[in-house]
């Protein structure tokens, strides 16, 4: 996976989240990023969904929830 | 203002689409218990509009797999019914019931006698009844949306087994959109007028060309796709949408099309308005709306012309001018499906929308008349008769309408809903008059309205369709608001005149009535009064 994979990635999920870009880095999760709680995580996938055009299954639903793992999805 | 979300899923995404609203959302699958708890967040007073959209699966229970009754979707109905009663001042937003395409008893789920289908149909029947009896609920259909998009395309079942979600993203866009066009419907701020092009849009072809016989128009092959599309916009029209026509044609062609062409379903008499001439749309428009009385933010003009919609999208951009379909045959569906709803909806069709385009037409013959003779000449030939009707529960959705269109003669344009109405309609220290009027042309309906307050002696509102002005019947309403005020022990009326761009014709009203002012404040509200003589 390349940077520029991890940098849509987290800018897609800093205007998800509504935070600043720099805000969310390639290291970024929901573990260590307070806007980014459980609901605000089905909404993303969600919109993921419609704008990559992409149907994760329910498990990667449930797993994408750092910046790397959007990008490997996005990959 | 403020919008609550409530939901017996998880309905949370939907919020950020609803901007620019504000929408708060309930907590996961509280929707019956805010609504049957008394001081629950819904009752709260900030909150004006509850969207309750429900996933009929989940509500179900058992009963989605033929196994029990369905008592939630029970208690929702009647839940729906309770909290509108007693919160009128509240706009319920909700969808259908609207399973999805499981089947438990498979091919004979049709003619079984617990079919699914059939609990659907008799949910959606009571839910239509709440829906006639609570003005304040509105129920927004979501079945032709998975006709038309598809199931697979607007659930997930990894999102559902993820985290409750029944809808894919796509489906919150949509159910968005059409929420927003039904509040526009229901606060009557659809558009009111539909003006069309003839060659290419009405009929197939070039009239002046193929001659008045010879243009497409049949009930096959391409002809088909435009009569199919004639019918469509009849539909329309009988809902209350005025029809026009803009044409860059001899007029003798067009004429010779309606009278000899006969596969027209569109007669010359469905039109309000035509303009058939070599000059500009643009200038038609203008006179269409100079003619109707209606301001160019309430047209819609289609045109298959991209240079024709361009000069009107340019010198008019109040007139909403959406692009043409590429193909013939999607002339018909694109119509009903894209152009209607998103301008032209209308949430209760009442009597007088489906005579509109008869009305101002007989307007027009009017006006014919007025030319030949003095005013009160012509006021005596009309014949008119006028009758007042005092708290009528049965037209509140009509007299709403009024307040929410009424521009020009509108002495102080407050815009109230149909709850609102409904109110001023059942408190004794309101009284709510609505004036019919007929004249030897024809019934024009309800056309004037008053809304007083006869604990004060108040005039709140005053407005009269800008159809009827200058027949002075505006003064029989008056009349009456005073009469009633008189009965009422008072001894003087106050009258209100807040002006705005669009009112100025009326700023004089009060004071030709024999109204003195009182007092006028720095932002041009002026306020008059009237002693009430004993009779």
């Amino acid at each position: 996976m390349n940077d520029k994979t991890i940098h849509a990635a987290a800018a897609f999920v800093a205007e998800m989240l509504g935070v600043p870009q720099d805000a969310i880095g390639p290291d970024s999760s929901m573990d260590n990023t307070p806007a980014w709680d459980s609901m605000e995580h089905m909404t993303m996938m969600l919109e993921f969904e419609r704008r990559f055009g992409k149907s994760p299954d329910m498990d990667a639903i449930s797993r994408a929830t750092s910046v790397r793992a959007i990008a490997e999805l996005m990959a | 203002m403020k919008f609550l979300l409530l939901s017996n899923v998880n309905m949370q995404p939907l919020a950020r689409l609803m901007k620019p609203h504000e929408v708060v959302c309930g907590t996961y699958n509280s929707l019956l218990a805010n609504l049957s708890t008394r001081g629950s967040i819904a009752t709260a007073e900030e909150v004006s509009h509850l969207l309750c959209l429900f996933d009929t699966d989940a509500l179900m229970g058992d009963a989605l797999y033929g196994a029990g009754a369905a008592d939630q979707c029970d208690m929702l109905l009647t839940a729906f019914d309770d909290f509108c009663a007693r919160h009128p001042e509240k706009v319920i937003i909700t969808n259908t019931f609207c399973t999805g395409s499981n089947r438990p008893f498979g091919l004979a789920d049709f003619t079984h006698r617990q079919s699914l289908k059939s609990l659907e149909c008799s949910l959606n029947a009571r839910l239509a009844q709440v829906a006639r009896a609570r003005p304040n609920l509105l129920v927004i259909d979501i079945e032709p949306l998975f006709r038309r998009y598809g199931e697979d395309a607007l659930v997930s079942n990894a999102f559902w087994y993820a985290g409750r979600i029944r809808y894919t993203g796509r489906m919150f866009a949509l159910l968005a959109d059409t929420i927003s066009q039904a509040l526009a419907a229901y606060t009557h701020r659809s558009r009111k007028v539909l003006v069309l092009d003839l060659d290419n849009t009405l009929w197939g072809g070039i009239v002046g060309e193929a001659g008045p016989r010879g243009i497409e128009l049949s009930e096959d092959g391409n002809g088909r796709c435009f009569r199919d599309f004639q019918r469509a916009l009849k539909a329309i029209q009988r809902t209350g949408v005025l029809l026009a026509i803009a044409s860059k044609n001899n007029a003798a062609d067009v004429d010779e099309v309606f009278d000899a062409n006969p596969m027209m379903i569109l007669r010359r008499e469905d039109f309000a308005a035509m303009r058939v001439n070599w000059q500009s749309k643009v200038e038609s428009i203008q006179e269409i709306a100079k003619e109707l009385g209606l301001g160019i933010d309430s047209f819609v003009f289609i045109d298959d012309n991209p240079v024709e919609r361009g000069a009107v999208q340019k010198f008019l951009p109040e007139v909403a001018v959406p692009e043409f379909p590429d193909r013939i045959e999607n002339l018909q569906s694109w119509f009903m499906r894209d152009i209607a709803p998103a301008y032209l909806s209308k949430y209760a069709i009442t009597a007088e929308d489906a005579s509109k385009t008869e009305q101002y037409q007989a307007k027009a013959a009017r006006e014919k008349l007025a030319a030949s003779f003095d005013l009160e000449g012509y006021l005596a030939e009309l014949g008119i008769e006028c009758n007042i009707r005092v708290d009528d529960r049965s037209r509140v959705v009509r007299a709403a309408q009024m307040t929410q269109k009424t521009n020009q003669y509108n002495l102080t344009s407050r815009r109230y809903d149909v709850a609102d109405l409904a109110r001023f309609v059942d408190s004794v220290e309101h009284a709510v008059l609505m004036l019919d009027y007929r004249d030897r042309f024809g019934d024009e309906g309800a056309v004037g309205l008053a809304i007083v307050d006869t604990a004060e002696g108040r005039i709140d509102t005053l407005l009269m369709s800008c159809r009827v002005i200058g027949r002075k019947v505006e003064q029989r309403l008056l009349d009456k608001a005073v009469e009633l005020c008189r009965e009422r022990g008072l001894r003087k009326i106050v009258g209100e005149y807040i002006p705005t761009p669009k009112n100025g014709m009326a700023a004089s009203f009060y004071a030709d009535n024999g109204f003195t002012l009182r007092q006028a404040s720095a932002n041009g509200a002026v306020i008059y009064e009237r002693v009430i003589d004993e009779r």
